[in-house]
This record gives structure tokens, sequence and C-alpha cells, in this order.
């Protein structure tokens, strides 16, 4: 349990709540049928990435020139 | 359909109904024929509360998280999975900023592992999937979050006025969910979401209750 993909990922939250977390939301696209361990691993691997540097600004270029 | 709230209906109607007139986010207040501007949606929601909101594309191996959400004392930071198509990043990205907006401290967990539980045991995948009546603020969050940000992306004023425009051409009264689609650059998903007659009366009932209230409220 201790390894688990999920006491991974409260072990991280511990660590962002000391660093001012506040709140944290997820949107799941997935079905019902998914397992947590499944979803944990995800956000293990979306924070990996992050530590990793490998996330650019999401920039759309969409704005409307009105003002 | 949905039990949820009207009050917090209403709210993320009317807060999706300031984003679509702020600076740049359609052509021009009112004229919504067009896409909504998500960068134009950011600065909007960083110039209300004063605050660095960070938006990251991010890749990482996934199919079940479209995005994430992590409010900090001194920042925001959304994360939106990299290998999605445009229309569900953006629609990502809408949603994650709606939740800026209606929010409140009681829909507030900074327990990761929890909130996952959370929304897979009460079945809160999308608004298709709000099978089990999910009546908790957090899991209302997510269902108002996203009705805002469909307001927001495919605003029933204008989906009345498309309507119109095809009655008026001589077609029949029925928008085409891709060419929709296309134009407001979402997933078709959510267009079919928006078109639907039992969302828009949900909605639609939504606010007259809470517009019978306050008459009531005021006499």
């Amino acid at each position: 349990m201790q390894n688990s993909e999920c006491a991974k990922l409260a072990a991280r939250y511990e660590d962002k709540r000391a660093e001012g977390l506040l709140d944290v939301k997820f949107f799941l696209h997935t079905t019902d049928k998914v397992l947590s361990e499944e979803v944990c691993a995800e956000v293990n691997r979306l924070d990996a990435a992050i530590a990793d540097g490998a996330y650019v600004p999401l920039v759309f270029d969409d704005r409307h020139r009105n003002d | 359909m949905y039990l949820i709230d009207d009050e917090r209906v209403e709210n993320a109607i009317m807060a999706a109904d300031a984003v679509c007139k702020a600076p740049g986010v359609y052509r021009s207040p009112g004229d919504y024929s067009g896409h909504a501007s998500i960068d134009a949606m950011l600065a909007y929601v960083q110039t209300k509360f004063d605050i660095q909101v960070h938006l990251w594309d991010v890749s990482f191996q996934g199919t079940n998280i479209g995005s994430r959400l992590e409010v900090y004392k001194d920042r925001i930071e959304i994360s939106v999975r990299s290998d999605q198509d445009i229309g569900w990043k953006r629609f990502c990205a809408a949603k994650e900023l709606m939740h800026l907006l209606i929010d409140s401290a009681q829909d507030y967990s900074p327990y990761g592992n929890d909130r996952i539980d959370e929304m897979l045991e009460k079945g809160i995948i999308g608004l298709a999937s709000a099978k089990n009546n999910p009546t908790g603020n957090p899991t209302q969050s997510e269902l108002v979050a996203e009705i805002g940000a469909v307001e927001v992306l495919y605003p029933a004023k204008q989906i009345i006025k498309d309507i119109e425009q095809l009655k008026t051409e001589g077609h029949d009264p029925i928008i085409s969910i891709p060419k929709a689609a296309l134009i407001r650059q979402m997933p078709r998903f959510y267009v079919a979401t928006a078109l639907r007659q039992d969302f828009r009366t949900f909605v639609a009932a939504a606010m007259t209750q809470c517009n019978g209230r306050r008459e009531n409220s005021s006499k």
C-alpha cells in the first residue's frame, strides 16, 4: 500500500499543502470503470512531466481584437 | 436530470455571461457568432482576482485526465494534457477557469488522492454521467463548472440566434453539431450537450427558480 500510486500521490500532495496548496480539481474524461490506482498513476506521470520540464505555456492565439 | 443547486447554476450562467462580455472574448459584446477566446478569458480571470494564472500544455501519457487545476495562496496552476485535440484543450481550460469564477471556500479540498476517490466513487466524469445524483459540494462544483464552460463557448442566446437564422434561410432549424463544433472550436460532445432540450430546459428552469425567489424575497 505504501508503494501504491495513490500513496505516492498522497505523499506529494502533503508537500504541496505545505507549499500553500488550497484546492485541487481534476477534469476526468474517463468512464466509471477506471480504478483510482490508474488515475493516481496518471497524475503521478503528470507531475513527473512537470518536474522534467515537459511542458510549455498553453496559448491559443484566439483573442478578438476589440479592446 | 441533475440534482444541482439552482443558485449555483444561476451563478455559473451569470459568471459565463460576464466572461462573454469581457474584452477580447468575443468579437463584441452580444455578437457571439464566432469562437470564444480562451486567452482573453484567462486574462479576464487574472485581472478580476489579481493573481497569476499559469496555463500549461503538459506532455504525459494518459487517457483519463484532461486537465488539473491547483489553487495556491499566491498563484493558480492549470495543467492540460498535451495530446488532446484543440477543442478539448480549449474546453479543459475554460472549465478550469470557470472553477475560479464560481467556486467558494466550501468547494475547496487540497487532497488530490481523496478528490480522485470521491470523483470515481460518485461517478462524476462529466455532464453525461451525472447518473448518481451528485449532491456534495465538490462534485456539484465539477458539473456547474462544465455548465458554465458550455455557456461561455456556446451561449444559449447564440443558439437561439443560430436556430432563427436557419429558419430565416428556409432550412430545418436543426444546428449541425460538427459544423458548430468547428465554428466554436469546442468538442462535439459539448455542442450536443448545449443543444439538448433537457439541458436547456434544466438551465432555464434553474434561472426561473432563482428569479422567482428573488422576486418573492423583494416583496
